[in-house]
């Protein structure tokens, strides 16, 4: 057996000292570690990790706790080998409550001494490059308010050096021509005297002023009650921008009540723990925010396991779309029968890394959409009658959502 | 400093302060509201907070042990015993949903927003989550690598979670969970190469489901 682990570890050091890179480290280990890094993440990586305790304990170092026969025989068949009455087997299996680890007799022998592999070398080190470049991603993105204040502050200053330069020219000018000079204030002074007196000057400056602060008034008016834009910041730093754009998350994953009824559902932080009690650091805050879901459902993140007895703590996000509460609005009317995608409304939201209110909510925009939409009768029996007496009175082939109805005022106001 | 250099200065001032706050708009705050009562009444709306209890929310558990109306509870415990007691029972219970056409199509409508991201279209565990590299070994539907699931276990496993994957009874309601699995089993026979229509349907006369739904008939007996 020894002679035979020796010829072997010989073999395997030969095969890995031809390969020039890590022939220093791998020529010690069992296996191929690529090899068993597929294999792990295929078959093993749901429960384990290699540094942290998930279902089941963490397999990294796991060669030096146990031999890599019992190894072998834990993963082909753990139950067969509680049943031999093995104390290492029946340990770890009460250790973990009696959380039963299937059967992988499809792993060879060979298999499993690459994933041991795995286990003792890890990871490779990440290239540095990719974080860097995540780094000098991450200001770019910042406002673009920011910017143009700094353009137009950096403008206004040019301009009134360029005034002074201007000022200080004309002085020089009238020195050499003899002439007594002035400073910027009386010659604003004189300017000014002359405008005012010249009554065109007036009636102009008068009409563009009124309309400039009439405009504005009117913009102001119309926007009381318009919460568009509206961008509050939320109790965790949640990225729809991540999750619903580049995880591809259905938005009705986690909003599943969006066709069951009226509301659409803020999902409860326990339906956040489905993928984060696996995921458990983001990358671009790190645990930090991750951190905010444990607290509101009493998840430890060191026993990865949640804390008997925890008073959960609801998360308070803040509420960004108010209808007042004079309008009816059910959105599994909209979403069932209505067919709408969630983004006609919401907007681009798997774009968007802070989510804010896209469209005005008004009555208005409610009312040309129920215009413009067109109602599915394609595959509709029930109502063929009645469609084509529709078709009929309006002499159309096209039929909206205001001709069954949708501009009634008792449809949304009751 | 004459009284028309004053106007000026002034005018300028003005000017520029009406500028300066006419164009900024602060996005934390929801805005101006015209007649707030009458926006927004004193009655809780959902999810509004409220005093009334200690945790502020106004949305409360119902009482435990309560049965919606004409929904079917599934009180199997969360324990391995309990799955394994679902791998024996082969074919369906009589409280799953009809295998038909149509029930195979809204399963798929589901597994599509609910499993595959992680499962894969294919069901072979290759979701884009798996792609991507966030998620790690979630299994393959095919009967090498799950040998023995039913339609019972998979049941179970989408109502209770199993491994890292999550409780998914709160999204999913009872009888769309049991459109899912006829879906799962149907991609399984797809990975296998059988025909789909190879899955046992039938009643179980001592199906687990019916007799916890006796059971919580029973409860709710007693409730009452």
């Amino acid at each position: 057996m020894n002679k035979q682990r020796l010829f072997y570890r010989l073999f395997i050091g030969l095969f890995f000292a031809s390969s020039v890179v890590f022939a220093q480290d791998e020529a010690d280990l069992p296996g191929d570690p690529d090899n068993g890094k597929k294999l792990f993440n295929a078959q093993c990586g749901a429960c384990h990790k290699l540094d942290k305790k998930m279902v089941g304990p963490a397999l990294g170092g796991v060669a030096d706790k146990y031999s890599m026969d019992w190894i072998i025989a834990w993963t082909q068949n753990n139950a067969e080998l509680r049943a031999s009455g093995d104390k290492d087997a029946i340990a770890i299996f009460e250790e973990y409550n009696g959380a039963i680890m299937p059967a992988f007799p499809n792993l060879s022998e060979q298999d499993i001494k690459d994933i041991v592999a795995y286990t003792i070398r890890g990871d490779k080190k990440k290239a540095p490059s990719g974080d860097g470049e995540e780094i000098a991603a991450a200001p770019a993105a910042g406002g673009d308010d920011g910017m143009n204040m700094w353009v137009i502050l950096g403008l206004s200053i040019f301009l009134i050096v360029l005034i002074a330069i201007l000022a200080k020219v004309k002085n020089t000018l009238k020195v050499i021509k003899g002439e007594p000079t002035s400073t910027l204030l009386e010659d604003a002074s004189v300017f000014t005297k002359i405008a005012v007196r010249n009554q065109k000057v007036i009636a102009v400056a008068t009409v563009v002023v009124a309309v400039f602060l009439l405009q504005q008034v009117y913009w102001g008016l119309m926007s009381v009650g318009v919460e568009e834009g509206y961008e509050p910041e939320q109790p965790i730093a949640f990225s729809h921008a991540l999750h619903a754009g580049e995880n591809q998350i259905d938005c009705q994953y986690c909003h599943y009540g969006a066709e069951k009824g009226k509301h659409s559902n803020i999902p409860s932080a326990s339906l956040c723990m489905n993928c984060h009690t696996y995921i458990q650091e983001g990358p671009k805050y790190g645990e930090k925010e991750i951190d905010k879901i444990y607290a509101a459902v009493g998840f430890d993140r060191e026993s990865n396991q949640y804390i008997d007895g925890y008073e959960v703590k609801p998360v308070k996000w803040v509420r960004i779309h108010n209808l007042p509460d004079l309008a009816y609005f059910s959105h599994a009317q909209h979403v069932n029968a209505g067919n709408i995608e969630c983004q006609t409304c919401h907007g681009p939201v798997e774009e968007m890394e802070v989510l804010y209110q896209y469209s005005p909510l008004t009555m208005g925009w409610c009312i040309n959409c129920h215009r413009e939409s067109e109602v599915d009768v394609e595959n509709n029996g029930y109502y063929e009658e009645m469609h084509g007496k529709l078709k009929e009175k309006h002499n159309t082939d096209k039929i909206t959502v205001d001709m069954i109805g949708g501009l009634e005022c008792g449809k949304c106001h009751y | 400093m004459n009284r028309t250099l004053k106007l000026f200065v002034a005018s300028i001032a003005v000017f520029s302060m009406v500028i300066g706050t006419s164009c900024s708009r602060d996005k934390s705050k929801p805005g101006l509201e015209y007649m707030p009562d009458m926006y927004r009444g004193p009655q809780l709306n959902t999810y509004s907070a409220s005093g009334l209890f200690k945790d502020s929310s106004s949305a409360r558990l119902p009482e435990e042990g309560t049965v919606p109306r004409g929904y079917t509870t599934y009180n199997v415990p969360n324990t391995t015993d309990a799955y394994l007691a679902t791998l024996e029972k082969k074919a369906y219970p009589s409280t799953a949903a009809e295998m038909s056409e149509s029930n195979l199509l809204e399963g798929e409508r589901l597994y599509t927003r609910f499993c595959v991201n992680c499962h894969g279209v294919k069901g072979d565990g290759n979701g884009n989550l798996m792609e991507s590299g966030k998620f790690a070994g979630v299994p393959s539907y095919d009967s090498q690598r799950l040998p023995d699931i039913t339609p019972m276990s998979i049941f179970h496993v989408i109502t209770h979670g199993k491994g890292v994957m999550g409780a998914h009874a709160a999204q999913i309601e009872t009888q769309d969970r049991w459109r899912i699995a006829q879906y799962v089993l149907a991609l399984r026979a797809e990975l296998d190469g059988d025909d789909a229509a190879d899955v046992v349907v039938g009643d179980d006369e001592s199906s687990m489901a019916e007799d916890v739904a006796d059971d919580s008939e029973d409860a709710s007996e007693e409730n009452a």
